[in-house]
């Protein structure tokens, strides 16, 4: 077994164990053992399946050893944000309210999982109900930053975002309402991506938003998010805004150049308020897609603060709804920064929430002809702020949060409203150390361009070999 | 589009029987307003003549052709 086995990536651990350099019980246990000495320091995980992921991993080498390779996550140990159900099992969404209430279906993106051969190592800390950017988490600890546990994850998949950054794992699902998936992935200096809306089921995920909720993947390499992605897309019969189309390959899709593709770069006054350390890194990972043959093309956007307003008013009518009823009786068992979120979709006239829905198809037609047109792929910004630390975002304490909570999803959360893939891939640390990424847009079902330009980039790039110091503490509690 | 914030909120609070302290209802009072502040802006954008199931089939046929 290689001695830095967790330091593969999934794609490259996938092509070891099929070969048998590596076994998955020898990498599961590598993950489990990573887990139990370091976790302490980033509380990346909300509990640990360490007996039943052993299991699996034995499982998955006889089936290899007899010939059965189920294919690219076969035996790869992976952890997800603690959202998707499986019958019998608590997911707790991130709160105290769920956390004795076993699912009593299991979600199709875990039997897709399943039926791929992966390694189940536990489940992954969370915001909350999946409300908030940041990874605060009252109920089961913040989660951190593993470049600087002072500073925050990003949220709502923390855990994700966390822990495949730690080389906890090698890849997670999380989920996506307006920057859940990006931005933990850009905190963190992971690949993260935001699927288009309907091509993942989210049948038997826990719902923050049913207009706006996507499933996707987290890992280290656009290469890894495409085996992910590949193996949770398309039509699930139980979720009926999924889409029909076939999935394509998106690991053949990698192969190829960006020569001559078109980068619209948004020259919106809104981006001129970048932070200069983030602007820098972002401007030199565009100097890089230019030199493998991309073309720069300035472009305006459609007034992203007028999506962002028509996103938070779906966003918040919706949360109400959902969680009317226990906000009414078990209002005690939220965080003042849920309860706080879901309320404020009370105070919203129906009207509003029912004109922004009516309006979401003539304004994607209308982003997609203005964009679209013009260029292949959107470059902008995760978030335009150096990664904040715990203390700067902690409702209770700090004034001016709600102002950077904006300043953290301005560039993420509008993108839900549209439905367009959006992935997120580091390119560089800001001044103090932390991750700084960025976002590419697509057309509508465009991962496979968007994972192929990140791919293309990463091949020229080491920012996704970067590995944050392995200080180390003590574990996760069991499932 | 003039908003009258206070009004929706008071309404909002009775609707929802939810028992909030002026602190709290002042933030909500906040966040409302950010919400509605670019809404002039919004009703100028479009017609609003989309039914919102029309969403997933814009989706579609906008969809980036595969590549080759």
């Amino acid at each position: 077994m290689p001695s830095d086995v967790l330091e593969l990536t999934l794609a490259e651990l996938s092509a070891a164990i099929r070969r048998r350099q590596v076994s998955s019980l020898d990498a599961t246990r590598a993950c489990l053992d990573a887990i139990a000495a370091g976790d302490s320091r980033i509380n990346s995980f909300i509990c640990v399946e360490r007996d039943a992921a052993l299991e699996q991993a034995r499982m998955a080498d006889r089936e290899i050893e007899a010939g059965r390779w189920l294919g690219s996550l076969h035996g790869v140990p992976l952890a997800h944000k603690d959202m998707f159900y499986r019958r019998g099992k608590v997911s707790t969404g991130g709160s105290r309210i769920l956390g004795d209430r076993p699912a009593t279906t299991t979600a199709t993106v875990q039997e897709r999982l399943a039926q791929a051969g992966a390694v189940y190592l536990g489940n992954l800390n969370m915001s909350e109900f999946a409300a908030g950017p940041t990874g605060h988490n009252e109920h089961h600890g913040h989660c951190r930053n593993p470049w600087d546990a002072r500073h925050a994850s990003g949220g709502s998949s923390s855990g994700s975002g966390a822990a495949i950054a730690a080389r906890f794992a090698f890849g997670s699902l999380g989920s996506d309402t307006g920057g859940s998936i990006r931005l933990p992935a850009a905190m963190c200096g992971v690949v993260g991506l935001k699927p288009t809306y309907g091509l993942v089921s989210r049948y038997g995920v826990m719902p923050r938003c049913w207009s706006l909720d996507v499933v996707g993947p987290l890992a280290r390499t656009a290469e890894d998010c495409a085996l992910l992605l590949r193996a949770v897309a398309g039509r699930d019969d139980r979720d009926p805004t999924t889409a029909t189309r076939s999935v394509p390959d998106y690991t053949k899709a990698l192969a190829g150049s960006i020569e001559g593709w078109k980068i619209g770069v948004p020259r919106n006054p809104i981006f001129a308020e970048v932070d200069g350390g983030v602007q820098r890194a972002l401007d030199a990972s565009l100097r890089e897609l230019e030199a493998l043959g991309a073309v720069v093309v300035p472009i305006e956007l459609p007034e992203p603060r007028v999506l962002y307003a028509l996103t938070n008013l779906v966003n918040k009518a919706e949360a109400a709804a959902l969680h009317a009823r226990w906000v009414r009786e078990r209002r005690d068992d939220y965080s003042l920064s849920s309860v706080n979120r879901f309320e404020a979709g009370f105070h919203l006239p129906a009207t509003y929430y029912l004109d922004a829905l009516r309006v979401r198809g003539r304004l994607l037609a209308d982003f997609v002809q203005r964009v679209f047109s013009r260029v292949d792929v959107v470059h902008l910004p995760v978030l335009g702020v150096p990664v904040p630390t715990i203390d700067d975002t902690e409702v209770r304490e700090t004034a001016g949060v709600p102002e950077l909570i904006e300043r953290i999803t301005r560039h993420t959360r509008w993108v839900n409203y549209v439905g367009i893939p959006g992935l997120s891939v580091p390119c560089g640390f800001d001044p103090d150390g932390l991750p700084v990424a960025f976002q590419l847009l697509g057309r509508p079902f465009g991962e496979a361009r968007l994972l192929r330009m990140a791919h293309v980039y990463q091949q020229a790039t080491d920012w996704h070999r970067r590995s944050p110091l392995n200080e180390t503490a003590v574990g996760a509690p069991p499932c | 589009m003039p908003i009258d914030t206070e009004l929706i909120l008071r309404q909002a609070l009775e609707f929802a029987r939810l028992e909030l302290d002026p602190a709290r209802a002042a933030e909500l009072s906040i966040e409302l307003q950010g919400l509605v502040e670019n809404w002039a802006a919004i009703t100028e954008a479009a017609t609003f003549d989309d039914d919102p199931a029309h969403f997933l089939a814009v989706l579609s046929d906008l969809a980036d052709p595969p590549l080759g």
